[in-house]
């Protein structure tokens, strides 16, 4: 193997001076309050009961601790049950056919004989540079491919693939695995798919995870593509930033759905809109402490020039 | 004799590689052909009198740039170019600075535990929905009961619409904020992998030499890092006429009355789109950040070539 530049886990920076450390920490905490008091708002809000929030506000306490919004989420849970379905549905199904063409390309790409390789990484970086523009994009998936309401509206455009994955798995594949595992395979009688899948895919798990992770992050959050393309006439497709997008320009919006359950009289109140967007981020912050460390990991690799 | 078998055996496997190579990487190459090559050519769009009697829009008639003239006549577009130029400037010096200093700085904390707690901290935001960050917003700036004015009310003050055409003045700051919110924690990672990376030796033999702390750091350091930081530079400038849609079109919850600061290019092309503008307008500015953004990345590296060309993309 060539020989890797090492990362090493503690910086020859090292500062003896009591001073910069006191004043680093500072600066850390603030950085750590910044960074952390909207969450405390969030969930603090959601679980503080309307009239709270009426009178006092919105604080950082709940005033008077009622866990009502999550049980009008219970009740509404048609509604937000389905649009968090779709939305897991998309993560995987995006997630998992990105990794897979993303590498597949890099592939073909990194293995020198592949005919037509030069000009392909030409059009690759060309990508890069020259973008298309909304508009464009917007009427080559609505006119041409007609993807506008179905699932493939969410799942397809800009996100299933980019030029920087492409590239970083690209130069993961030719440098950080060595070329004998590939000739040995081919003495073997293996072809390029075996190699493939059998080879590379294993060693690039470490890839795959820090990219699929940015990736399946992407597809959660979304909202640009429903925006775009899934109607407001096909709620069926709303993913869960759609419905809280939704609820927020239509307050009666969970209640007026036919099959919500719901009387049409109830509307979500501000506990409630903020009890969805916490349900809307538990996920992440539910695997978030598994896969930090991870993500951490990951982002060393790319950010390294070797 | 084995030596041609050998040859053709070698040959006729390489021949179905290459069409099992090509094939793998079809899927790949089809979709950079519909999501990227042909909304290339859909820019001509914006250079034809678009005619909806005829069966295929596209081949409408050319008209050169007559569509692009609003650009330059209509005040409302100049604004929105300002409004999309200045944030943008203000992103792409912060992003750079504040994460260089916090990486800088993180070097000087010891322990594990506690730099792990900070980073997984600081990198929170980054993993959210900027349609919750809205909702996190409005907790804060609601007219009735956000959090400050709460504060406002308590203290004697009488409550600010902050989404309304009086409050205009916060929302630069507001944006910011929230950009540098969500961003650091992925850029301070980047830019502290990067860091980690300098090799210890160079800070001995620093050290021998008698640098100070902060020599050691204007010397060894900083430019070690250099190239990340130029590399995020010129990517920042070619995008310096697109903006995110999240931050300023959910946060500020669209609202109309404070368009002058926070409406940029991409949201007018946007509300074009849904239906509230004009589509022609929105694809001529739609070209016109692509070629200025192709434009500014190819001069920005060339400029780079001469001055320094270790650094330049390509």
């Amino acid at each position: 193997m060539k020989p890797k530049k090492p990362i090493y886990n503690y910086s020859g920076l090292k500062n003896e001076n009591l001073g910069i450390r006191v004043v680093a920490h500072i600066v850390m905490i603030i950085s750590v309050i910044l960074a952390i008091f909207p969450f405390a708002l969030l969930i603090s809000s959601s679980l503080t009961s309307t009239e709270a929030i009426a009178i006092y506000g919105y604080g950082f306490i709940p005033r008077d601790f009622s866990l009502s919004a999550y049980e009008y989420l219970f009740k509404a849970w048609n509604v937000i049950g389905k649009a968090y379905l779709i939305t897991i549905l998309v993560t995987v199904i995006g997630t998992v056919l990105s990794m897979l063409i993303t590498t597949l390309l890099a592939f073909g790409l990194a293995w020198k004989k592949t005919p037509g390789r030069k000009i392909i990484m030409v059009l690759l970086v060309i990508t890069l540079l020259f973008h298309g523009g909304a508009v464009s994009t917007y009427v080559i998936y609505t006119n041409v491919l007609h993807v506008q309401d179905t699932i493939w509206g969410l799942i397809l455009p800009g996100m299933l693939m980019n030029a920087f994955s492409v590239i970083l798995f690209m130069n993961y594949f030719k440098n950080t695995i060595s070329l004998d595992l590939m000739e040995a395979a081919q003495i073997d009688g293996a072809n390029m798919f075996d190699i493939y899948w059998r080879i590379y895919m294993p060693l690039s798990l470490p890839l795959i995870g820090t990219l699929g992770l940015i990736s399946a992050i992407g597809y959660w959050n979304d909202w640009n593509n429903s925006l775009f393309y899934i109607s407001s006439s096909a709620h069926d497709l709303y993913t869960i930033p759609r419905v809280l997008r939704e609820m927020q320009e239509t307050v009666r919006f969970i209640a007026s759905y036919p099959d919500s359950g719901l009387s049409g009289i109830e509307i979500p109140s501000a506990s409630v809109q903020m009890a969805i967007a916490v349900i809307g981020i538990l996920p992440i912050l539910i695997a978030y402490p598994f896969f930090q460390r991870f993500f951490v990991a990951g982002i060393s690799i790319g950010g390294v020039k070797e | 004799m084995n030596k041609p078998s050998f040859i053709q055996r070698i040959k006729k496997s390489n021949i179905k590689n290459f069409i099992l190579v090509w094939l793998m990487m079809l899927p790949g190459l089809t979709y950079l052909f519909f999501n990227n090559f042909l909304p290339m050519y859909g820019i001509t769009i914006a250079f034809k009198r678009l005619d909806f009697s005829l069966e295929n829009v596209l081949a409408s008639p050319y008209i050169g740039f007559e569509n692009f003239e609003f650009l330059f006549e209509s005040d409302a577009i100049l604004i929105y170019i300002r409004n999309t130029v200045l944030y943008n400037a203000a992103f792409i010096i912060l992003n750079i600075i504040v994460p260089v200093t916090l990486a800088i700085l993180f070097t000087s904390i010891r322990g594990k535990r506690l730099k792990g707690l900070y980073q997984t901290m600081i990198l929170l935001p980054f993993l959210m929905s900027w349609v919750v960050v809205t909702y996190m917003a409005f907790a804060l700036f609601s007219g009735e009961n956000g959090l400050f004015n709460s504060w406002i009310v308590a203290n004697g003050g009488s409550r600010i619409n902050f989404y309304g055409e009086r409050a205009k003045a916060f929302w630069p700051f507001i944006l910011v904020f929230f950009n540098m919110w969500k961003g650091t924690g992925f850029t301070f990672l980047f830019y502290y992998a990067s860091v980690i990376a300098i090799s210890p030796n160079l800070y001995e033999a620093a050290k021998l030499d008698g640098a100070s702390y902060w020599q050691q750091v204007k010397y060894i350091t900083l430019p070690s890092i250099k190239p990340i930081i130029i590399t995020m530079f010129i990517l920042g400038i070619a995008n310096i006429f697109r903006t995110d849609y999240g931050l300023f079109y959910l946060v500020t919850k669209n609202s109309g009355q404070l368009y002058d600061v926070t409406q940029t290019i991409d949201m007018f092309v946007f509300n074009a789109l849904k239906g509230q503008g004009d589509l022609v307008q929105s694809s001529a500015a739609s070209v016109m950040q692509s070629l200025v953004g192709f434009v500014l990345v190819v001069s920005a590296n060339l400029v780079l070539r001469k001055v320094d060309s270790d650094n330049a993309l390509f």
